[in-house]
């Protein structure tokens, strides 16, 4: 991935990051904060699915896991009021990662002997299990109206809320601003953890179950053990992704941690590339910003058959139809066509990604 | 509890139960011919419902003609998807990415269904109307009744075709292995159309029954009823057809049991009833990680 490293594609996307915030409009920057969140999740799933083959439709619930273990870490109970330990937001983070990793890997091992799509059958269970945990234990969840989350604290700055401007050199930034950044940092680690992994040996691991866990077994990697590894990393990050996502809501309820985000998160993979960790960023970022951007064209109204209303969906839905038989390898696939045509250094002829099929 | 609460209670679940075993064992043929898994099948369901619905209304036709109708649209339908959509991707071995599309086309036809049909209650209106049966001193209706005789119809008229018919032979022979199948001359891709043919029309009685009185008819919470079937399909075991309808039975009595004692189990949630069948499922994989009846799917690795 060196080649990566300096392309100079890298240095537009960097610079970008860069000035984003200050060039673009709020909403753009809006969406590139719950972009960011919700592509370190798709990152996750890149690793899962693309990589070791396993189908999740569960990622929502290791979502909500990372956001309620952060909650309850983070915020501050009082009598009547929810669950809240009061520990600093970086701990908190921690421990929503961690949580969710258990989880993660426990449902593997509850699944042993299932794999590949199956898993993915039995992993619809997880979503729908916590969605009723999440409605029925108001003291972890604040109910169907859900409750407000605490604001990331850096110092005595509040990063991801408030109406304070952190002011560097003459540039004023608000909060939604402040939390491009951070979330963008933390993206940029992720994936440069989520690069080193697929080239790793324990990444190799991964496609060698995913190409063939029968064959994976006749070379001494225990299928079993790489799908609960596959799974709590995946899981991890999805517990990062949950919490920051729910630091980008400041708000969260029961209905939103539903089959529905699962299905998201894959039409982000599906649209990207199911192999690609690059694919799976703009997935997100294509799949957070579409509804969004139907909102501010006014153009979701209406009811009945023919109203725009579930437009997203249906476009999500035809997409992963139209892209899944015609063009695999989703965008990543047509950008390495494209560098091919214009025979640049990323369009060496590579070995096409080849999906979790098997 | 009354005789006649339990009776109703046991029916009641038996006969959702059977109708969920159909919807899943339509979902195990698929699987055992091609190995994809038709995600898309909670919202064709709802399809089903909604085309014999439509049918009834519109064309203004005796039921059983609509059911029929609407059959022949499923299968044709299931038939079409294979050809166009799937068999592409089989032939390449492809299935993760067939079983994707098909959630693809759910996420799709599912928005556009709640879309139309809103907050509305369609009914069917079926030949049974809304009689009830007197038994004893106690009532049950004549649809779960009806229900549960097609059910078993269905399953006992199925298994006899598989295992005595020369077609049916031939569709195990695949299921079994579809390389030595192939090389003995079947056109194995002949067989995966018919498996969704046959699973398309198998949807519609299951349908049917599931909106009939005494439910509120097809809205949206259809999906979620339809979707219950995917821990029937695990809990029976994935390749068994049997295991489907064994699941989809003791699933059907699960939820009705706890249904009827909802107020003393309040302490587990609202709605325990509709979770029961996935927790059942995990329940399950702990004590027998390949169902009830597993089979070849078991992956020992």
């Amino acid at each position: 991935m060196s080649r990566l490293r300096m392309s100079p594609v890298v240095g537009v996307v960097l610079l970008a990051l860069l000035v984003g915030p200050v060039v673009l409009p709020e909403f753009l920057v809006s969406i590139g904060v719950f972009g960011f969140a919700a592509g370190i999740g798709a990152i996750g799933l890149c690793l899962l699915l693309g990589h070791a083959g396993q189908l999740s439709l569960g990622h929502a619930f290791f979502l909500a896991v990372g956001a309620y273990t952060y909650l309850v870490l983070v915020s501050d109970s009082a009598p009547g009021l929810p669950w809240g330990l009061g520990v600093p937001p970086v701990v908190g983070i921690a421990g929503a990662m961690a949580v969710a990793s258990v989880f993660g890997a426990a449902f593997c091992l509850i699944a042993k002997r299932l794999g590949g799509i199956s898993i993915g059958l039995a992993s619809i269970s997880l979503v729908l299990i916590g969605q009723h945990v999440l409605n029925a234990v108001p003291g972890l969840s604040g109910g169907a109206s859900g409750r407000p989350v605490p604001p990331l604290r850096l110092g005595n700055l509040e990063v991801t809320s408030g109406n304070q401007l952190f002011v560097i050199s003459g540039f004023q930034f608000n909060s939604v601003q402040r939390s491009w950044y951070l979330f963008a940092i933390v993206l940029l680690l992720v994936a440069w953890f989520a690069y080193n992994l697929v080239a790793s040996r324990s990444g190799r691991a991964f496609q060698a179950v995913r190409d063939g866990s029968i064959q994976a077994s006749t070379s001494g990697i225990d299928p079993l053990r790489v799908r609960v590894v596959a799974f709590a990393v995946s899981s991890a990050l999805a517990g990062l992704s949950g919490a920051l996502l729910a630091l980008a809501f400041q708000y969260v309820v029961p209905e939103y941690w539903g089959l529905g985000l699962s299905l998201s998160m894959l039409a982000m993979l599906v649209i990207g590339g199911q192999t690609s960790i690059a694919g799976a960023v703009v997935g997100a970022m294509l799949v957070t910003g579409l509804p969004i951007v139907f909102r501010e064209l006014n153009l979701a109204q209406g009811s009945g058959w023919l109203s725009l209303n579930s437009l997203p969906d249906i476009l999500y839905g035809l997409g992963i139809v139209l892209i899944i038989y015609y063009q695999p390898d989703g965008l990543a696939g047509l950008a390495r066509r494209l560098a091919g045509l214009l025979g640049r250094a990323g369009g060496r002829p590579r070995r096409a990604a080849a999906l979790a099929d098997s | 509890m009354t005789v006649r609460e339990f009776s109703y209670m046991l029916l009641n679940g038996v006969s959702m139960g059977a109708m969920l075993g159909i919807v899943a064992m339509a979902l195990v043929i698929i699987y055992r011919g091609s190995h994809v898994v038709n995600f898309a099948f909670p919202s064709l369901t709802m399809l089903a419902a909604f085309a014999v619905i439509v049918t009834a209304d519109r064309l203004q036709v005796p039921f059983i003609v609509a059911v029929l109708i609407g059959v022949v649209i499923m299968a044709v339908g299931f038939g079409l998807l294979e050809r166009v959509l799937i068999r592409r991707l089989v032939l390449r071995r492809a299935v993760m990415s067939a079983s994707i599309l098909t959630l693809g086309l759910d996420i799709a036809i599912r928005a556009e269904l709640n879309q139309g049909i809103g907050s509305r209650h369609l009914t069917l209106d079926g030949p049974w109307g809304t009689r009830v049966l007197s038994v004893g001193d106690g009532s049950l209706p004549v649809s779960r009744v009806i229900g549960l005789v097609v059910a078993v119809v269905l399953m006992i008229g199925f298994r006899l075709w598989l295992k005595r018919s020369s077609f049916g032979i031939v569709m195990r022979a695949v299921a079994d292995d579809q390389v030595a199948a192939n090389e003995i001359g079947v056109r194995v891709s002949r067989i995966w159309t018919v498996s969704w043919v046959l699973a398309g029309a198998l949807t519609v009685p299951a349908a049917v029954f599931l909106v009939a009185f005494p439910a509120s008819g097809l809205d949206t919470a259809t999906y979620w009823v339809a979707l219950t079937a995917i821990p029937v399909m695990i809990i029976g075991g994935l390749q068994s057809l049997e295991g489907a309808v064994v699941a989809g039975v003791a699933v059907g009595v699960c939820m009705s049991v706890l249904g009827a004692y909802q107020d003393q189990l309040a302490f587990l949630g609202r709605g325990f009833d509709s979770l029961s069948p996935y927790v059942l499922m995990l329940l399950v994989l702990l004590v027998k990680p390949g169902g009830l009846i597993s089979g070849a799917e078991v992956n020992r690795v």
